[in-house]
């Protein structure tokens, strides 16, 4: 075992120090990682070992050591190899850096286990890493469609399609196709501790459940039924639902089967949409007309997908040209197409969620404007173009819809996003209010480029604006959906300072000031 | 100047030894003897004798070793049957456990520590203990060794008044580093634990100052046990007060002059170093034990002696900011 990997020694030695004073021994070839000492009085209820182990681990003192103690009896939170789970890896603090805080909390942890039991948020669904043997590959599956019921003793037969290339295996429901691997779920009802290898996992099964995974083992792999080569367990620990993914082996010496626990990544639609953040539900609902889908406008629309928008509309009627590839969301493949079609078949590779379509015009005709915005929930400007910008301005004013405005200047260093809903100044009439700013022409402009195809010049706003921009224009977008008002109705970031106030520093200015 | 008052303090914990298995050893075995009719008409009575009674060992510190007194004979007794006595209880008790030596009875115990049972006869004022060879028992001047575990305690305990450090005696601390400073550089090549402890022993009894830390101390004691291997002077025994025996030979002295010569210039030099490069310094000379590294690197250094950021403890129960996410 190589030594720990630390940026502070000194921290590490101090610890290493207090090991040592309370009876601990270096581990022979550890270097310095692997500590063996008297098992802590807290767990001597619960186990017949003597010793206990701690272990050093790369990233000291910002990761906590591994506390080791074989032989827990009816613990919790008491992982694969022994590792007694005292905190979580991402605990953004060092309350390990002193062996009187690893007993104290090894102390609360023994209490849990004993008498006041674990809080549901001190849950993970990790099973797979307590299991002895691990296997590479990720199980994906979609319980709700594996399983319509999960009652106590559930046996179902689902297949495995295994994509070598992915290093996925998808858990199906019943049968599958010649090709795939047979297999088993079964669900055992309220489980406090996962199993950690196949005599374990026999024996959280019911009798008929074991007489099933036997037989199903023993098949022949010439006859008309393969063995499994799967299985699901399926749990409930204190009302949350858990489960692991076995692939079954043979061969052994150890007994008639064993068994390796791969990585699960459930498919259900609540899991897909659990990162897509708080709103998420809520956008379900919502319908965005989107126009102008280029360095901007692609990425404000994959952002929405992801956030949860039910539906959307792209509208624009370029084409993806191999210079807009560097800022584009679509890549070189794309060259020719249509960049609303292309980035509509992005957001469905990334979301199920989202119904989105597009109309291939880039409109100026007011009725043109105001049909394809009917129904909307919020029309999001993403054109970059002057006229287009006004025109969206007053037909979705006129409709009565709320309106968000997204546009970079000065080739990329000031962004600007403006909100036009109920109760907010109409975008057109902003010009001329107190309170409003605009952004100012260059007094000496740069030299612009000029490209062969392009009727006017290139806009040479770095890929990084276009990105921030689209980032605060999802924000503006959700908030407005959502009913919040808590942007200004115009707010500008200047991510270059110009020459000129106020857009001289970097940062943000909010209009109307107050 | 640093002295690095705080690492030295860990350094020592570190090579500490825990006194609880050589106290239980020699519970046991006086149990064991003391239950022999004859060894109980002999007075036997046992205690712990060398650094484990001195408070100088250092780890691993498996060895441990028993003074058998045989309060009622003296140096008129046979050795053979003194010795074939102690060595038969012993034997019949342990069994596999016990491995008879040349003079001395060796038992093994759990964890690897083991406790050597050497018996005594009474010299005197001292005590006598079978010679070396077994074949030098049947001569007269050679049949019993005259040795006084007990004085050698007793002066180390004198000793240990002055000087201090943090008020705590110097002495008994600077020969445990001492001590680990061989072990760690000379491993089982001579001179032995012994040998260093006396020439510490006699560094401090020629010296009148010593300066108040551990770092200056065991700097000085370095140098002057440096210059004694130098010198080939004759090591006196303070607790016989005849030659130190076995004597180096002139090969032995001098490798364990150019090497302690070499550990006496890190040790000044690191008196003169920043904090960092200093710790690095008396990590050198101290060495590892099986614990690893035996002095510590001071929060705010690195391995190689540079500085780095000191990491804040975080005292607090629970996290100081919420879960981040990238």
């Amino acid at each position: 075992m190589p030594e720990a990997q630390t940026p502070l020694p000194g921290a590490l030695d101090a610890f290493v120090t207090e090991l040592i004073a309370n009876g601990f021994e270096l581990v022979p070839e550890s270097a310095g990682s692997l500590w063996s000492g008297p098992v802590l009085p807290c767990f001597q209820p619960l186990t017949d070992a003597e010793r206990m182990r701690v272990e050093i681990r790369d990233g000291w003192p910002f990761l906590p050591p591994y506390v080791r103690v074989e032989g827990l009896r009816s613990a919790e939170h008491y992982g694969g190899h022994d590792i007694v789970c005292l905190w979580r890896d991402n605990y953004p603090g060092t309350p390990w850096l002193h062996w009187p805080e690893v007993v104290e909390r090894a102390e609360e942890w023994c209490r849990r286990v004993q008498r006041d039991g674990f809080r549901p948020g001190d849950l993970a669904a990790d099973a797979f890493l307590v299991f002895r043997d691990g296997d590479p590959m990720l199980a994906t599956f979609n319980l709700s469609t594996l399983c319509t019921a999960f009652i106590t003793g559930k046996s179902q037969r689902i297949h495995a399609i295994q994509d070598e290339s992915c290093c996925t295996v998808d858990l199906r429901p019943g049968k599958g196709p010649r090709g795939s691997a047979s297999a088993r779920l079964f669900f055992v009802g309220e489980l406090r501790t996962a199993p950690t290898n196949h005599l374990e996992l026999e024996a959280a099964l019911t009798p008929q459940q074991v007489e099933r995974l036997r037989r199903d083992i023993s098949r022949s792999p010439g006859g008309p039924e393969p063995p499994i080569e799967f299985v699901l367990l399926c749990w409930r620990n204190q009302g949350v639902l858990d489960a692991v993914v076995l692939r079954v082996t043979t061969g052994r010496e150890d007994g008639p089967y064993g068994l390796r626990s791969l990585e699960p990544a459930p498919t259900d639609p609540a899991t897909l949409v659990n990162r897509g953040g708080p709103e998420f539900r809520a956008l379900q609902r919502k319908r965005v007309t989107l126009f102008g889908v280029g360095s901007v406008g692609s990425h404000v629309a994959l952002s929405l997908a992801e956030c949860g928008v039910g539906r959307l509309l792209l509208v624009d009627g370029d084409r993806l040209r191999p210079g807009n590839v560097v800022r584009h969301l679509s890549g070189r493949q794309g060259t020719g197409c249509h960049k609303a079609v292309l980035t509509a078949t992005i957001i469905r590779s990334h979301v199920a969620t989202t119904e989105v379509t597009w109309d291939l015009r880039s409109p100026f005709g007011s009725r043109d404007i105001w049909t394809i915005i009917q129904g909307s929930d919020c029309v999001v400007d993403c054109t970059g173009v002057w006229p287009a910008q006004q025109l969206l301005a007053l037909v979705a004013q006129d409709a009565g819809i709320d309106l968000v405005s997204a546009a970079l200047y000065r080739q990329g260093g000031v962004g600007r996003v403006r909100r036009q809903a109920r109760g907010d100044v109409p975008i057109l009439t902003r010009g001329a209010r107190q309170g409003y700013v605009q952004v100012p022409e260059a007094a000496d402009p740069k030299e612009e480029v000029v490209e062969i195809g392009c009727t006017d010049p290139v806009n040479t706003a770095p890929p990084s604006s276009a990105l921030a921009l689209a980032g605060t224009t999802v924000q503006v977008v959700v908030a407005t959906l959502t009913g919040f008002r808590d942007h200004p109705e115009d707010l500008i970031a200047v991510y270059r300072p110009l020459p000129e106030a106020p857009f001289d520093e970097v940062g943000i200015i909010k209009c109307p000031w107050s | 100047m640093e002295t690095l008052p705080s690492e030295f303090a860990q350094a020592l914990s570190r090579i500490e030894i825990d006194t609880g298995p050589a106290q239980a050893a020699q519970t046991d075995i006086r149990g064991v003897l003391v239950s022999n009719d004859e060894l109980r008409g002999w007075g036997v009575n046992t205690i712990l004798i060398g650094s484990y009674a001195r408070r100088t060992g250092v780890k691993p510190g498996k060895d441990v070793d028993v003074f058998a007194k045989l309060t009622n004979l003296d140096v008129s007794s046979e050795p053979k049957t003194v010795f074939d006595l102690v060595r038969g209880v012993i034997v019949d008790h342990y069994g596999h456990r016990a491995t008879p030596q040349d003079r001395s009875v060796k038992v093994s115990f759990d964890d690897g520590f083991s406790a050597d049972v050497v018996p005594a006869v009474r010299n005197g004022a001292r005590w006598a203990i079978p010679g070396k060879d077994p074949k030098d028992w049947f001569d007269t001047e050679k049949r019993w060794l005259t040795t006084d575990p007990e004085r050698l305690t007793q002066l180390t305990t004198t000793r240990n008044q002055a000087p201090a450090v943090s008020g705590q005696g110097a002495y008994i601390p600077i020969v445990k580093l001492m001590r680990q400073i061989r072990i760690h550089h000379l491993g089982s090549n001579r001179p032995g634990g012994l040998y260093i402890e006396i020439a510490t022993y006699w560094a401090f009894e020629t010296t009148s100052a010593f300066g108040s830390s551990f770092a200056e101390i065991l700097a000085l004691t370095l140098r002057k046990v440096a210059d004694q291997f130098d010198t080939g002077a004759v090591l006196s025994d303070p607790a016989l007060g005849t030659a130190y025996e076995p004597a180096l030979n002139y090969g032995e002295l001098a490798v364990a002059a150019r090497i302690f010569k070499g550990l006496t210039d890190k040790a000044e030099r690191a008196l003169e170093a920043d904090r960092c490069e200093a710790a690095k310094l008396w990590q050198e000379v101290l060495g590892s034990n099986p614990n690893g590294r035996c002095f510590p690197i001071p929060d705010g250094c690195d391995q190689y002696g540079r500085a780095v950021p000191v990491v804040a403890a975080v005292t607090s129960r629970g996290p100081a900011e919420a879960r981040p996410f990238a």
